[in-house]
């Protein structure tokens, strides 16, 4: 399961809250564990030493929410997609990632797609699906890492 | 043989279809609808679930598809206002009427076995209770055709629809309605 809240303001307490407005939890039909994505600079010295510096770890959610919690048949703009919309345009995205029955604290991430990706089942309007990649807009820490139930990174070498 | 002790015990009912009502999803002040009351034994229903394939393996259920393909033997195709009921005051034909509404969304509502329709319909003979089968507004779309058998045309009207659920549709609230009740078009 994951918690969307989407805010015009950037959020002043990031702990995960069941009640917040503008949120819905969802139950993806595919939601993989989230990708470690390394943002690195790498070269190469004039002594053709091989070296590689980690600026930060991101976190990219890839998801899907089908129409089981999407479709409100006869309606076309369900809440739920209506919902995303909102949350596609907003300024300020936050999800919370359920693992093993708890949930993190928010995480602020980006929607990068420049159209609304939402696709059809069937062809059918009534049974919208729309897949979200996300990714988190500032370095991930070890404890977020190890909350969402990836292994930390070594501290050390972060 | 356990067949047998469940319908000993009147669990399993026979409800073949014995009525199709079509409105067309407007006002109540403009509706047009229409109502079969003779219905072929061949006609069916489908209920079948859309599913979705899940990363985890699984199948997600995300709609069920509603199809149907409703057998009338009424065949008195431009003057006939009294076999097929209709709310039109000027005797359309059934075929007026299956005209009008057909490329629009329906409201479809399937008498199973023995039911109260409000107009005191006879009992049917091989129904043992009675059940309502209901798409609500804008849920369903429908086609004809007229078929010729060896000796004699019939109407076949096929309906497809879709619905979120079956158990907590949302209008008039459930796919299936319990017992004879009367029914009006909501």
């Amino acid at each position: 399961m994951i918690a969307l809240l989407y805010s015009s303001t950037a959020l002043t307490s990031l702990t995960f809250d069941e009640e917040a407005d503008d949120q819905v939890i969802f139950h993806p039909v595919d939601l993989p564990p989230p990708v470690p994505i390394r943002r690195s600079v790498a070269g190469e010295t004039l002594r053709s030493r091989v070296y590689q510096h980690t600026l930060a770890y991101k976190l990219k959610f890839s998801m899907a929410i089908s129409a089981d919690e999407l479709a409100d048949m006869p309606e076309i703009q369900s809440a739920n997609v209506v919902f995303l919309r909102n949350f596609w345009m907003a300024k300020f995205k936050y999800l919370a990632y359920k693992n093993e029955g708890t949930y993190t604290d928010y995480i602020e991430v980006a929607w990068q797609a420049d159209e609304f990706p939402v696709t059809y089942l069937d062809g059918l309007i009534y049974l919208p699906e729309v897949p979200l990649e996300l990714i988190t807009v500032a370095s991930v820490s070890p404890e977020t890492m190890s909350a969402i139930g990836l292994k930390p990174v070594n501290p050390e070498t972060y | 043989m356990i067949l047998s002790q469940y319908f000993h015990t009147n669990d399993i009912r026979l409800l073949p279809i014995t009525e199709l009502q079509l409105k067309e999803d407007l006002p109540e002040s403009d509706v047009n609808y229409i109502r079969f009351r003779q219905i072929e034994e061949e006609s069916s229903f489908t209920l079948t679930p859309i599913t979705r394939a899940s990363n985890r393996g699984g199948e997600v259920v995300v709609a069920y598809r509603f199809e149907a393909t409703i057998y009338v033997p009424f065949n008195k195709f431009k003057y006939n206002a009294a076999l097929a009921e209709t709310n039109s005051t000027d005797a359309e034909s059934m075929i007026a009427v299956l005209e009008r509404i057909k490329n629009k969304r329906v409201h479809v509502s399937i008498a199973l076995g023995d039911v109260n329709d409000g107009t005191g319909l006879e009992k049917s003979i091989n129904s043992t209770d009675g059940s309502w089968l209901r798409l609500g507004a804008k849920k369903a779309s429908l086609s004809y055709s007229i078929t010729s058998l060896p000796l004699r045309p019939r109407l076949a009207i096929k309906i497809i629809g879709f619905t979120k659920s079956i158990a907590d549709n949302r209008e008039p609230g459930s796919v299936f309605s319990e017992g004879s009740t009367t029914t009006v078009f909501t």
